[in-house]
C-alpha cells in the first residue's frame, strides 16, 4: 500500500522531467546543447495558467502553453542556429530571462510578485491520466522517430557529423531548427502539467530546477529513449521518497537535508560515470554550430 | 568545364581552367597540394560557385547552385574527409538525404533491395553494422555506394586512397575499373604518380590554379608529369653519403624496451641506438609497434627497459620540453596542429618561450619567423594569419616540418610518416630538410610505411614485426625484397 503510493507519486513527479528530457533529447541529438529546458517549463506553465485564468478555456490554455514554450524555442534556435552563438550561453540567457520576465509580467497583469491567480478546481486538469498517456505517447513517438523515421535519421546525422547531411544537399540548420521547435513543444507539455495539473496556477519559479534535472536524466540516459525514461523515473522516485521521509515524521534531522537528496543524487550520478566515458555517448557535434 | 575561374579573398584558386571528361574513362586531376584541384571539383559539384566560366554536361549548359542539383544531373563526389556519420548504420549512411520512404518512415526493405542490386557481388558492405565499427576501407566503399545509390554517372573522388592500406587500395582500384567498365566516368584527384599510371586513362595537371598539361597517360613518362606538376624536374638528389658519426656517443640509446599491451602495439624488449648524424629507418607494416615506440620514446607510455638521450636516462622526463625532441607525428590533425589557430601560431607551438618579450608573446616576431621558414618550404597560403585548417594537407605538414626542424633544431627528431598525404614537390623538400638536419649532427628516427622513403634516407634500417626487431640492414644500398620479407 505504502509502496503503491510511493510509486504513484514517483510517476507523478517524473512527468515534467519526462517531457522536458525528451524535448531536450531532440535538440541535443541534432547537435544543439540545450540547457534552456528550464525556460521552456517556466514560460509554458506561465502562459497556460495565465490564459486559463483569463479565458477559462482548456483548449486555448493548452495551446498557449505550447506556444509559450515554442516561442522560447524560436528565440533559442535564432541564437544557436541562425547567428551561431554559443549554445550554452544562449540557453543560460533564456533561463535568466524566464526567471526575470515572468515576475515582471505578473506584476504588470496581476500585481503579484510572480504568480498567476489561483485556478478553480474546474479549470485544472485534476486527473494525471491524460498526462501519463501523453508521456507514453512522447516516449513511444521518440523511440520510433529515432529508430524508423527519416527525420530521426537526419537529426542523428546532424548531431553526429553534419557534413554527412550537407554533402547531400540537406540543410543542417533547418533540421536543427525543426528538432529544437518540436522539442520545445514536447517540453511545454511538462510546463502545462506543472501549472494546470500539479498546481493550481503558476507560482514563482515553478519548475524549481526540474529542467536541469531532466537534462541530467537525459545525459545519464545516454541520450537514448529507454534509459532516459528510466532515469527520469529514478529521479522521480527519489524525490517522492524525499517527500515521504519528510511527511512521515519519523526523521529527526532537518527537512532541508532530505530535500537536498534528489539534487545531490543528480550531482553524484553525473559525476560518477567519468566525463570521458560519458562524452563518447554524447552527439559528437553537440555545441558546435554548423558553419 | 570551360574557362572556370574561382578566387578566394584575392587568392586565385582556379584561373581559366578547361577540363574535359570523356564517357567511360578515368581521368586524373594531378597537381601539388593547393594547386586548385579540389576547388575545381567543388565547382563542378556545386559546392562553390565559380566567378566565371561554364559547365557543360553532355553538351548541355549547367549551373549548379547546390550539390542537390549536381546530384540530379548525375554527378557525385566523395570528399577527401569522409562525410559519414559514425553512429548510424552503413545502410543509413548510404540512403541519408535520399531515403526511400513511406509517410516519413524509412522504407528499409526497399532500400536494401535497391542496394543489393547496385552492389552486386563486388561492393557488399555489412549494411546493418554501425559505421564506426567498420574499417576505413569499408567507409570508402560506403561513400562510393552513396553516389551509385543516387544514380551518379560521373564520380568525383578527392584523394580517395590517402587513408587506405595498400591492400585496400588494390581492392578499391579493381572496383573503380569495374565501374568504368559499367560505363561510369570517374574523376580522381590525386598527387600520387603511381596511381595515375596504374589506373587512369587521361590526366589534367594543375599548378597554381592553372592547367599546365593535359595528357593521355599511355603517352607520357613520370618525368613529364612531374615537370608539369611542380614546374621543374625533381632533383632526385641521392643521399650521397652518410653523416653518421659512428665513433661519437649515441644520441639515443634504447635498451630492452618492453611495453606490454593486449593485442597489437606491444613491444617485446627491443634495443637500438642512434648516433649523431645518423638516420635510422624503422620499416614495418603499420600496427606492429611503431606507434607504441614513439609514445614510449616520448615518455607517454609506461615501459620497462631503459632509454638514454645523450647518456641521460629519460624516464619520466618531459622530453619535448626538457630535451628538445623534435616530433613529426603521424596524426597531424590531432597531435601536431591546433586547427582553429593561425598558421603563424601553429608554427611556434611548443617553441613559444623563444618568442617572449617581457613575459608576453611577441606576435610580430612570431609572424616574421613563420613567414621566413614557410617561405623556404613554399607553403601555398594567403598569409600567416589565416587558420591552419584552411591549408591543404601537404601544406599543413610543411608547417609542422618547419616548426620541428627549422624552428626547434632538435638533437633528436622522431619522424613518423613524415610525407604521408604530401605531394612530390613537398616530399622532396621534406627529405632535404631531414637530410640537412642529419648533416648538422642530429640523430633521426624515421618511421615510415613507404619502403622507398626508408631506403632512400636511412643509413641503417630496422624492421619491426609484432613488437620485435625482426631484421636489421645496413645502407646505403638495400634489398627491398629482403626488407619486405622481414616485415611479414
Amino acid at each position: 500500500m505504502l509502496l503503491d503510493d510511493l510509486i504513484l507519486s514517483a510517476v507523478r513527479i517524473s512527468l515534467p522531467l519526462i517531457f522536458a528530457a525528451y524535448g531536450g533529447m531532440l535538440s541535443e541529438k541534432s547537435g544543439v546543447a540545450n540547457i534552456a529546458l528550464e525556460a521552456y517549463l517556466l514560460f509554458s506553465s506561465f502562459c497556460a495558467a495565465a490564459v486559463m485564468a483569463l479565458t477559462h478555456n482548456l483548449g486555448f490554455s493548452i495551446l498557449s502553453g505550447l506556444l509559450g514554450g515554442v516561442f522560447v524555442g524560436i528565440i533559442f534556435s535564432f541564437f544557436t542556429v541562425k547567428v551561431k552563438s554559443d549554445q550554452i550561453i544562449a540557453g543560460m540567457a533564456l533561463n535568466i530571462l524566464a526567471t526575470g520576465l515572468i515576475p515582471v509580467l505578473c506584476k504588470a497583469f496581476y500585481g503579484t510578485s510572480g504568480q498567476t491567480p489561483s485556478l478553480e478546481i474546474q479549470d485544472r486538469i485534476s486527473s494525471t491520466t491524460p498526462f501519463i498517456i501523453a508521456a507514453l505517447l512522447v516516449f513511444i513517438g521518440t523511440f520510433i522517430l529515432f529508430k524508423k523515421s527519416v527525420f530521426g535519421l537526419r537529426v542523428t546525422a546532424a548531431g553526429d557529423h553534419p557534413p554527412a547531411l550537407r554533402s547531400q544537399g540537406i540543410n543542417v540548420d533547418f533540421v536543427r531548427v525543426k528538432a529544437i521547435l518540436i522539442g520545445a513543444a514536447i517540453a511545454s507539455v511538462g510546463g502545462i502539467y506543472l501549472s494546470l495539473g500539479a498546481g493550481s496556477g503558476y507560482t514563482r519559479n515553478m519548475s524549481a530546477g526540474r529542467g536541469f534535472i531532466a537534462l541530467a536524466a537525459l545525459i545519464f540516459g545516454r541520450w537514448k529513449p529507454i534509459p532516459t525514461l528510466l532515469a527520469c523515473l529514478f529521479f522521480g522516485f527519489f524525490d517522492s521518497l524525499q517527500i515521504f521521509l519528510q511527511t512521515s515524521g519519523t526523521l529527526t534531522i532537518p527537512t532541508q537535508f532530505v530535500q537536498v537528496l534528489p539534487y545531490l543524487l543528480t550531482l553524484v550520478l553525473l559525476a560518477v560515470p567519468t566525463g570521458k566515458a560519458q562524452k563518447n555517448f554524447a552527439p559528437q557535434a553537440i555545441n558546435r554550430p554548423d558553419l | 568545364m570551360r574557362e572556370v575561374s574561382k578566387s578566394y579573398a584575392g587568392f586565385n584558386a582556379n584561373k581559366k581552367v578547361n577540363f574535359n571528361l570523356k564517357h567511360g574513362s578515368i581521368h586524373a586531376i594531378a597537381g601539388e597540394n593547393g594547386a586548385g584541384k579540389s576547388t575545381l571539383m567543388k565547382v563542378l559539384f556545386g559546392l562553390t560557385k565559380p566567378n566565371s566560366g561554364e559547365i557543360l554536361i553532355n553538351g548541355e549548359k549547367k549551373s549548379f547552385k547546390s550539390p542537390l542539383e549536381a546530384i540530379a544531373s548525375g554527378i557525385g563526389m566523395v570528399q577527401q574527409h569522409f562525410a559519414l556519420s559514425g553512429v548510424i548504420s552503413a545502410l543509413e549512411n548510404i540512403i541519408l538525404g535520399a531515403e526511400p520512404q513511406k509517410f516519413g518512415f524509412i522504407n528499409h526493405k526497399e532500400a536494401l533491395t535497391q542496394l543489393t542490386q547496385i552492389a552486386k557481388d563486388n561492393l557488399n558492405v555489412p549494411w546493418e553494422r554501425e559505421t564506426n565499427s567498420l574499417p576505413i576501407g569499408e567507409h570508402q566503399r560506403i561513400e562510393i555506394l552513396k553516389l551509385l545509390f543516387r544514380k551518379a554517372k560521373i564520380l568525383i573522388l578527392d584523394e580517395p586512397t590517402g587513408v587506405l592500406t595498400p591492400k585496400e587500395v588494390k581492392r578499391f582500384f579493381e572496383l573503380l575499373k569495374n565501374l568504368k567498365a559499367q560505363g561510369h566516368s570517374i574523376v580522381i584527384i590525386t598527387h600520387k604518380l603511381d596511381e595515375i599510371f596504374e589506373l587512369c586513362d587521361e590526366v589534367t595537371v594543375l599548378r597554381r590554379g592553372q592547367v599546365t598539361g593535359h595528357f593521355k597517360v599511355s603517352s607520357i613518362t613520370k618525368d613529364d608529369l612531374v615537370q608539369a606538376m611542380i614546374g621543374r624536374r625533381l632533383k632526385n638528389l641521392p643521399k650521397e653519403k652518410s653523416f653518421a658519426q659512428n665513433d661519437a656517443p649515441s644520441v639515443l640509446k634504447v635498451q630492452n624496451l618492453l611495453v606490454s599491451k593486449p593485442g597489437r602495439g606491444k613491444l617485446s624488449g627491443i634495443s637500438f641506438q642512434i648516433k649523431p648524424g645518423e638516420i635510422l629507418g624503422v620499416a614495418g607494416v603499420e600496427g606492429n609497434g611503431q606507434q607504441t615506440l614513439v609514445e614510449a620514446l616520448l615518455e607517454l607510455e609506461k615501459y620497462s627497459g631503459q632509454i638514454f638521450f645523450e647518456s641521460k636516462n629519460t624516464k619520466n622526463l618531459n622530453v619535448r620540453r626538457d630535451l628538445n625532441y623534435g616530433l613529426i607525428s603521424e596524426d597531424r590533425h590531432h597531435q601536431s596542429l591546433w586547427l582553429d589557430e593561425s598558421v603563424a601560431n601553429n608554427s611556434v607551438i611548443g617553441l613559444s618561450s623563444r618568442f617572449l618579450k617581457n613575459c608576453f608573446l611577441n606576435f610580430k616576431a612570431v609572424s616574421e619567423f613563420s613567414e621566413k621558414v614557410l617561405k623556404k618550404y613554399d607553403v601555398s597560403m594567403q598569409n600567416v594569419q589565416q587558420k591552419v585548417s584552411g591549408l591543404s594537407g601537404g601544406n599543413q605538414q610543411k608547417v609542422i616540418i618547419a616548426r620541428e626542424i627549422d624552428g626547434r633544431a632538435p638533437k633528436l627528431l622522431i619522424a613518423s610518416q613524415p610525407t604521408r598525404g604530401v605531394d612530390v614537390g613537398a616530399i622532396e623538400s621534406i627529405h632535404e630538410s631531414i637530410i640537412s638536419l642529419a648533416q648538422n649532427g642530429s640523430g633521426i628516427l624515421l618511421i615510415s610505411s613507404e619502403l622507398e622513403e626508408i631506403c632512400k634516407l636511412s643509413d641503417r634500417v630496422i624492421v619491426l614485426r609484432n613488437g620485435e626487431i625482426s631484421a636489421e640492414f645496413m645502407g646505403p644500398q638495400y634489398d627491398t625484397q629482403k626488407i619486405g620479407e622481414a616485415m611479414v
